[in-house]
């Protein structure tokens, strides 16, 4: 392996470590088990809570569990170059597009037609393999992929036995906190905490 | 002929390579930077495997010389060292590289 090759290998393993705490599970999960509160309550909006929540919890979760274990680092070559932006667009073109199709089908002035009611879970299925697909190719992250199957083989197995979208966002959202969690208790386990104070010795 | 393959060598080229960026820790700290847009202390303790004191100690000579950036700060009070390679911190680090490769 020359020198060059070392340096990405080991670019490689960091960036794969970044990766593997398992926050971004937590928060599908708790995202897809809030489906529950909407089913419950029958408003729709109450989704947006955990979404909120996450956003200002995810930063300081990650100041408190990630950065005192591995350190900062903007990375330069991997997720920046030019066709990752690309994708990375697609993917939020993607999301927005699906977003818009979902309001539209469910709250949009027309009644959604017999074929898309009947259909709907296997189309969730597929826009979730897609998305999932997409994230595993941007980050390289292969177990993304494994998320994508679980995703469509849900939402298969939730048409073929008639159970709700709903129902199943939360078994999906139960399978995402609990690969969540075990990922965040392997990696506190395997990367102590380096104290950070008077770090460069004349603090 | 030995002459000749002497000459071809430039023991010139050994004798000038630059001394900040040849020792192991510094060389570690220098191509890690040239791979990331920045990093922190303890990433770079991290990636590199020296210990506080030595990095401080190549951090404090690299900034000397020009060739990191250090910037601190304060994180919820605890400090915060980042650390950059400069352009001239770049261009050392690839005048080094032609220099070792032409001497190998």
């Amino acid at each position: 392996m020359s020198g060059e090759d070392e340096i990405k290998h080991l670019n490689r393993v960091f960036y794969d470590r970044y990766l593997e705490h398992g926050l971004v599970e937590i928060y599908l999960g708790i995202f897809f088990i809030s489906f529950l509160l909407t089913y419950i309550s029958g408003y729709g909006f109450l989704v947006g809570y955990p979404l909120m929540f996450m956003g200002f919890l995810g930063p300081s979760l990650w100041r408190k569990f990630i950065a005192p274990r591995l350190g900062y680092v903007k990375w330069g070559g991997l997720g920046s170059g030019k066709s990752n932006k690309l994708i990375i667009f697609l993917f939020v073109v993607m999301v927005a597009f699906f977003t818009f199709l979902f309001i539209l089908i469910t709250m949009g002035p027309r009644y959604p037609s017999e074929w898309e009611l009947e259909m709907h879970l296997i189309i969730i299925g597929i826009v979730g393999l897609i998305l999932c697909t997409i994230v595993g190719f941007i980050t390289r992250v292969t177990r993304y992929y494994f998320y994508g199957m679980v995703t469509i083989l849900t939402f298969n197995m939730a048409h073929i036995f008639d159970v709700s979208a709903t129902l199943s966002f939360v078994i999906l959202g139960i399978f995402f906190l609990v690969i969540g969690l075990y990922l965040l208790i392997r990696f506190l386990k395997n990367h102590p905490v380096i104290e950070l104070e008077g770090e460069d010795g004349d603090q | 002929m030995a002459i000749s393959r002497a000459k071809d060598l430039d023991i010139t080229r050994v004798v000038n390579i630059d001394k900040i960026i040849h020792e192991p820790g510094r060389l570690a700290i220098l191509v890690y930077l040239s791979k990331v847009e920045y990093a922190d202390f303890l990433f770079i303790q991290n990636v590199t495997g020296l210990t506080k004191g030595n990095l401080s100690a190549h951090m404090s000579k690299l900034e000397t010389a020009g060739y990191i950036e250090i910037i601190k700060e304060f994180i919820e009070k605890k400090p915060h060292t980042v650390l950059k390679l400069t352009p001239q911190g770049q261009k050392a680090l690839d005048e080094y590289r032609k220099k070792i490769s032409k001497i190998m």
